[in-house]
């Protein structure tokens, strides 16, 4: 691959309390890429977007951005910390830990107040979020009255305002309604033609190929197992099964109805 | 609710949620919206001490009048007023009954009730002055909390030399206050949805204590991804805002009113 290698992996591994929760995992990402990263519940997604945000560090194994190991020695400079806030925005999972403001327009300046620039471009910044993400009349709104779409579009906008060159995005499609996915997908369509890279974790196949160019899946037992194209890696009903990604069976798919018995383990229904 | 203990939590804890979040009256463009956070707090303290030291009912009656006409010039809703107004001294109307009579607080008898037992002038000229003082405290607190983003809030407390480190632990707190309580919400009606039957005041005080638990266990849960996400956009632990405070004349002369107030204390008896 000819552009610029950003985040390179080589026999990462995180232990917590003795535990693996990653285990000799390595990859390389590439600029403008747009990853997925595939797991069952457990498998370590989260923790290796911590790791790439460098809220955690590798307790095994090397994780550099852009040839630098992220390492704590490398958060220790301020410099250091401050471009590397600055390049990497990461979306949590749950908006409610990330919406720690008071009004909806603080939250989305939040960022830009944190790298020094002037009050003028911190204004510029935050009206250009609002209007991408059509949130403008959410501006004075307080978080919490906010429905879990609109947070998620807060949380979005809050990052989107400080330019980020990769999006880190942990479970950005659960628990949207169909229209808020759909707006989710489109970002992410506009951000990959800014030239942006996204990461993202999922365990939602169906809209997988709309989101992602590239798939790494985690296995249980917290190893990488793929880095191949969605398309290959939907293909391979075995290996989904194989790694808890997909039932034994699909419950109709692209519109076709299905009704049979069948079995789940330990309990039986008809759909 | 399944019982009275059940209810009265649900109802402080909606309570609670409703008025401590609430934030439209920040943006009105009222007398105390347009002060320098730091003359509010300075002002509030003063109005806090000057109540504590003083026990001239007219002086606190003063005081109180002067935090209700700053919070109606302000645009606060009065009745948002009225039920912090309720909820907070609430607790101080139930201390302040027992100093109404004779057997706490000796004096002229008022009313006699029974025995040697009444109520005296003094004990209720005490009950009074413990309850203004109590008013003039919450309503000047209240004034600086529902005209003062908390941001700006933080800023002016780092100007008093606060360490950020209490700063950063005090807006974390008040932010997730809400988190909480709507989880605690959330975790009341879900036991509620698997209740069935009249609960024992035993079992439905166990369930407040699980549900305590959880919290407890949530909110360290909680604490450790929230600093991730300030850290991730690049908190470093500065308080920072778009607004450079700036003195303007209104700021001088609620400095000099403050003069004045502290002065009319001291020549009141």
């Amino acid at each position: 691959m000819n552009t610029q290698k950003i985040f390179e992996a080589n026999n990462l591994s995180f232990e917590y309390e003795k535990s693996h929760v990653l285990d000799s995992v390595s990859f390389e990402i590439h600029a403008g890429e747009r990853i997925a990263i595939l797991g069952a519940n457990g498998s370590g997604k989260s923790t290796l977007l911590k790791l790439l945000n460098g809220l955690e560090f590798p307790t095994g194994g090397q994780l550099s951005f852009f040839g630098k190991p992220l390492t704590a020695s490398y958060f220790e400079s301020g410099e250091h910390e401050y471009a590397f806030r600055q390049k990497v925005g990461f979306v949590f999972q749950d908006p409610d830990v990330q919406l720690f403001n008071q009004t909806v327009w603080d939250e989305i300046i939040f960022g830009p107040l944190q790298m020094n620039l002037s009050a003028d471009d911190v204004i510029k910044r935050g009206e250009w979020a609002l209007d991408v993400l059509n949130i403008k009349s959410l501006r004075d709104r307080t978080p919490f009255t906010l429905s879990g779409g609109e947070k998620k579009r807060v949380a979005i906008a809050s990052i989107l305002s400080m330019k980020p060159i990769v999006w880190l995005m942990d479970e950005p499609l659960a628990s949207l309604d169909p229209k808020s996915q759909s707006r989710l997908i489109d970002f992410i369509d506009e951000a990959k033609k800014r030239g942006e890279t996204l990461i993202m974790t999922t365990h939602d196949l169906s809209l997988l190929a709309e989101m992602a160019d590239r798939v790494l899946v985690l296995s249980e037992d917290h190893k990488l197992v793929a880095d191949a194209t969605v398309d290959k890696v939907l293909g391979d009903t075995k290996f989904l099964v194989k790694h808890n990604l997909i039932h034994d069976h699909r419950h109709g798919r692209r519109g076709r109805e299905r009704r049979q018995e069948h079995i789940h383990v330990g309990h039986t229904h008809t759909i | 609710m399944t019982s009275i203990l059940d209810k009265n939590i649900h109802d402080l804890v909606s309570g609670l949620n409703k008025t401590m979040f609430t934030s439209d009256s920040i943006g009105k463009s009222g007398f105390l919206q347009r002060l320098d956070p730091r003359v509010k707090m300075i002002a509030s303290l003063t109005i806090i001490l000057m109540a504590s030291i003083k026990a001239s009912l007219l002086y606190l009656l003063f005081l109180y009048i002067i935090c209700l006409l700053s919070m109606i010039a302000s645009y606060l809703k009065p009745a948002k007023m009225f039920r912090i107004w309720l909820i907070l001294p609430f607790f101080s109307l139930f201390l302040s009954v027992p100093l109404i009579f004779s057997f706490v607080t000796p004096g002229r008898s008022i009313v006699h009730l029974f025995g040697s037992t009444s109520i005296t002038l003094e004990g209720l000229l005490l009950a009074a002055r413990f309850l203004l003082r109590i008013a003039v405290c919450v309503t000047s607190v209240q004034a600086v909390l529902f005209t003062s983003r908390w941001d700006h809030m933080m800023k002016a407390f780092e100007f008093f030399h606060i360490p950020p480190g209490v700063l950063f632990v005090l807006s974390l707190t008040y932010r997730y206050i809400n988190v909480l309580l709507t989880a605690a919400l959330d975790m009341m009606l879900a036991r509620k949805s698997r209740t069935v039957g009249r609960q024992s005041a035993g079992a439905a005080r166990s369930g407040v204590g699980i549900i305590a638990g959880n919290l407890m266990v949530k909110s360290i849960t909680l604490s450790g991804e929230v600093r991730d996400a300030m850290v991730s956009r690049g908190y470093t632990g500065k308080i920072r805002t778009v607004n450079n405070f700036i003195f303007h004349s209104r700021d001088v002369l609620v400095g000099l009113s403050l003069i004045g107030i502290i002065g009319i204390g001291f020549l009141s008896a």
